[in-house]
């Protein structure tokens, strides 16, 4: 049951009216327990035990620590915890990409010896719910967050379906404390959070979609393709996979908006990054700073010199590649992405502080840089990254030239968003003064809200008739030009 | 004025605003139809319109005297009239002439008339001497049965010369046996015969909307996408179900092309061409992509048949890095016929019937 899907706006709303309809907190928070347990048990009822065993085992080991005194005791439940979190991942996600690799070795050794690759289906979000509970004993273990009251605000937290399957990463510290507010859809939860979702669902059918239809083909065969050709399939997954992603997490903050909870961003126009540092402030933040706090500064960060700061970056980023699938290739763009960390920091600390490169050449070059790596991110072996940079770099003249004009109306919207979104960006920083100026947008019918956890958030409304005719065209944009078929999210199947 | 006299007028003053709040937003909701749903028909009109007429004897057909437009894959304008056939003039029934039976490939709405393939093997045979107006009875969704259904009507209502069937793979297997339309099936005696399957009637409610879906692009591209939406939503997968990591590939059925090639000849006394739209792939041009397309061609080859393969123009669309389906606004070599592809296959057709047709 994927957002897009008609089964989820189905879904969705009864839950909403159901919501309403409960009276106790209590009696709501079951209610979006077991929905949440029923969004899950849909796509495979098998693996809703797996995510239980999951959540039960980080739970005893929360309850473990806090009530620990000696530290010894703390360390040994949190070491428990991770452990048993990682083994499950690892089990899961792993075991067929270990063993066939030990198989590759065997064979090159010579060995007639083989190791069965077990046969299984990744779990839906595994990678999303184990780093989630995960961090809820290592938070309570640095003393930074007290265990869950109760057993069904911790359950309510780990099953909570908007973010189980891709996201945002959220943390216990971040939604616990939301767990005594009352829940449930208002007028003004409905508003904030439909903006959103018909952000996200814009993205998702009208961009990402159609955009797939052109990447796809092109990283599948790129051998049929000129060098120009696929220059333009490589800007339409670039394209796609922001969509894509972004789509996803901008419906899964709406969709929790009008439960009645907020959720952290997780993006913030990523290809206005200025260099790669930026960039991953921006791209998918719930990870790169779950990365940062339970991987980079524990490894020790850049506490212990230049070359440890960059061996710690690389090791963060090729295992936050690594999280991402079983492939050497995502292990790959995690490497590409930790060696421009560690150089960009070797620059920036050689030309010192002050030293700016204009903008716009940063920001080109920057995206230059994350379109490239996207080639082995997305491609299917080493031998199509192979390829696909060669005829890039020599742009190859055998193949075919094919022009697809939909990206070029998709990259317009893509960059026009971006551009509204800095601009919001830039007003909202500016405090009180800066919002007060985007009061161009009331006779839209819409406004930017602030808010402690999402960041801002642009509300669309029908008050005005300029809303009206937004809104009402926007509506009929997706029923006329959408994807019909409800294809899966690309970060599903991380 | 003094500040109780503006107060005074502050309370009897009439509001700007009139009306209650549901009022208000009924004129924001009226109002903003009236500005947005002509401007959204105008464009789609552009876009897509193709409203259908049930036709009693031809079943649906694209409206007689429309121009049709279609620019979702392809951009084509066109014009159909009342008997089924592409062009806005009613063919002659006395003139022979070569009738072209197909699917959407043959439609083809994505491109001008100029374009098609019946037009280039039209012209090909008047530059060979054989001035024969070719008549294209393409239907979108139409398949082999549905072709040789028709055989018998198509006879009565021109005088056909020679008749052209485009095919593809599932046209001779799924389609050809799928038993909620007319299909293949086997007597008693194990030949092959047709099946015929009359048409559901069309739904009350299409019927009952099909003024307002002919008129209007914004209601007629909203019913087909009302359409394409329930289609997605069905062939969506079961809900709580237990997958396996991999699901064993279905059998697959052994069709028997060599009786539906039989089947297809008889049925048009031998003045038939099959022409068959291959699959492409530019790494191997020259190379059959299914057995049913070898089957086919052995099947022609020794029934006598007059068979066409796209293929043969394949080399030189893979010399070009050219593929003969897709279009800039969908995808390279997916989808329908492109440009280049019916001119491929009108040349090719116009090749087989001049050699065919030549007294």
């Amino acid at each position: 049951m994927i957002f897009s899907s008609p089964r989820f706006f189905v879904f969705m709303v009864l839950l909403l009216v159901a919501l309403r309809l409960v009276r106790s907190l209590e009696g709501r928070l079951s209610l979006l327990l077991f929905a949440s347990c029923l969004f899950y048990a849909a796509w495979d009822w098998r693996y809703l035990g797996l995510l239980l065993l999951v959540s039960g085992i980080n739970w005893v080991c929360g309850a473990r620590i806090a009530a620990a005194r000696d530290a010894r005791v703390r360390h040994a439940w949190v070491v428990t915890s991770v452990v048993a979190s990682l083994a499950i991942l690892g089990w899961f996600k792993y075991a067929n990409f270990f063993a066939g690799n030990l198989n590759a070795a065997l064979a090159v050794l010579g060995s007639g010896v083989r190791v069965p690759l077990p046969e299984m289906l990744l779990p839906a979000g595994i990678s999303f719910y184990v780093f989630k509970t995960m961090s809820y004993t290592i938070d309570i273990h640095r003393r930074g967050l007290a265990p869950a009251r109760s057993p069904m605000n911790y359950a309510t937290f780990t099953t909570f379906f908007p973010e189980l399957i891709a996201g945002p990463i959220v943390r216990a510290s971040v939604f616990l404390p939301q767990m005594g507010r009352d829940i449930g859809p208002s007028a003004e939860r409905l508003r904030t959070g439909a903006s959103l979702f018909l952000i996200g669902l814009t993205k998702k059918v009208l961009i990402a979609d159609p955009l797939a239809g052109i990447a796809d083909p092109m990283f599948g065969a790129p051998q049929h393709f000129s060098g120009m050709s696929l220059w333009m399939g490589l800007a339409a997954y670039t394209v796609q996979i922001y969509c894509d992603f972004s789509g996803y997490s901008d419906m899964a903050i709406g969709c929790a908006k009008m439960i009645g909870y907020d959720l952290p961003r997780n993006f913030r126009m990523p290809y206005m990054s200025g260099d790669v540092a930026e960039f991953w402030r921006r791209w998918h933040i719930t990870l790169s700073t779950w990365l940062r706090d339970y991987l980079y500064i524990p490894l020790g960060g850049n506490r212990y010199g230049a070359a440890r700061t960059y061996a710690n970056l690389a090791i963060t980023m090729l295992l936050g590649g690594l999280w991402h699938g079983a492939s050497w290739n995502f292990v790959a763009w995690g490497g590409l992405h930790g060696a421009a960390l560690a150089l960009h920091r070797a620059v920036r600390g050689a030309l010192g502080e002050d030293f700016r490169t204009p903008r716009p050449l940063a920001i080109t070059v920057t995206l230059l840089f994350v379109m490239l790596c996207w080639v082995p991110f997305r491609s299917p072996d080493f031998a199509a990254t192979r390829e696909i940079l060669r005829r890039l770099f020599t742009l190859d003249a055998a193949g075919a030239h094919f022009v697809p004009v939909l990206l070029f109306p998709c990259l317009a919207l893509v960059a026009l968003g971006h551009a509204i979104g800095s601009a919001i960006d830039a007003a909202v920083e500016r405090g009180p003064d800066g919002v007060h100026a985007l009061a161009w947008l009331r006779p839209f019918g819409a406004d930017v809200v602030k808010d402690p956890i999402s960041g801002w958030i642009v509300r669309l409304g029908v008050g005005t008739l300029p809303g009206m005719v937004l809104v009402g065209s926007w509506l009929l944009a997706i029923v006329f030009f959408a994807a019909t078929g409800a294809s899966p999210f690309i970060y599903f199947q991380f | 004025m003094k500040p109780e006299d503006v107060a005074r007028h502050a309370r009897t003053a009439v509001p700007l605003r009139t009306g209650a709040p549901w009022q208000r937003a009924l004129a924001r909701v009226v109002l903003a139809a009236v500005l947005v749903l002509p401007l959204w028909e105008l464009g789609l009109r552009r876009l897509c319109f193709a409203p259908m007429e049930v036709v009693p004897g031809l079943g649906s057909i694209l409206a007689p005297g429309v121009e049709i437009r279609w620019a979702i894959e392809g951009d084509g304008a066109s014009q159909w009239n009342a008997a089924g056939v592409r062009g806005a003039a009613m063919p002659d029934p006395q003139a022979p002439s070569v009738l072209v039976r197909g699917d959407s490939f043959t439609e083809a709405l994505q491109l001008d008339d100029d374009d098609t393939f019946p037009v280039v093997l039209a012209a090909g045979l008047r530059a060979a001497g054989l001035p024969l107006p070719v008549l294209n009875a393409g239907a979108s969704g139409q398949s082999l049965p549905d072709y040789l259904e028709r055989a018998a009507s198509d006879r009565e209502r021109f005088r056909v010369a020679w008749t052209v069937v485009q095919v593809r793979d599932d046209d001779l297997e799924r389609a050809a046996w799928d038993e909620s339309r007319t299909h293949f099936a086997r007597a008693a005696d194990g030949s092959l015969r047709l099946e015929p399957v009359a048409p559901p009637p069309p739904a009350r409610i299409g019927a009952l909307l099909r003024p307002l879906t002919n008129r209007s692009a914004l209601f007629g591209y909203g019913r087909m996408r009302a359409l394409e939406f329930a289609r997605a939503a069905r062939a969506e997968p079961p809900l709580f179900s237990a997958t396996t990591a991999r699901a064993a590939p279905a059998p697959r059925r052994d069709y028997p092309i060599e009786d539906e090639v039989s089947l297809l000849n008889a049925a048009w006394q031998g003045r038939v061409t099959v022409l068959y739209l291959a699959v492409f792939d530019p790494e191997r041009p020259r190379e059959p992509a299914s057995d049913t397309e070898r089957r086919l061609f052995a099947a022609c080859a020794a029934q006598g048949g007059s068979c066409v393969n796209l293929r043969e123009s394949f080399p030189e669309f893979a010399a070009r890095w050219e593929a003969p389906y897709g279009f800039a606004n969908s995808n390279w070599n997916t989808g329908h016929m492109n440009a280049a592809g019916h001119r491929a296959a009108g040349a090719l057709l116009a090749r087989e019937l001049v050699k065919t047709l030549a007294p």
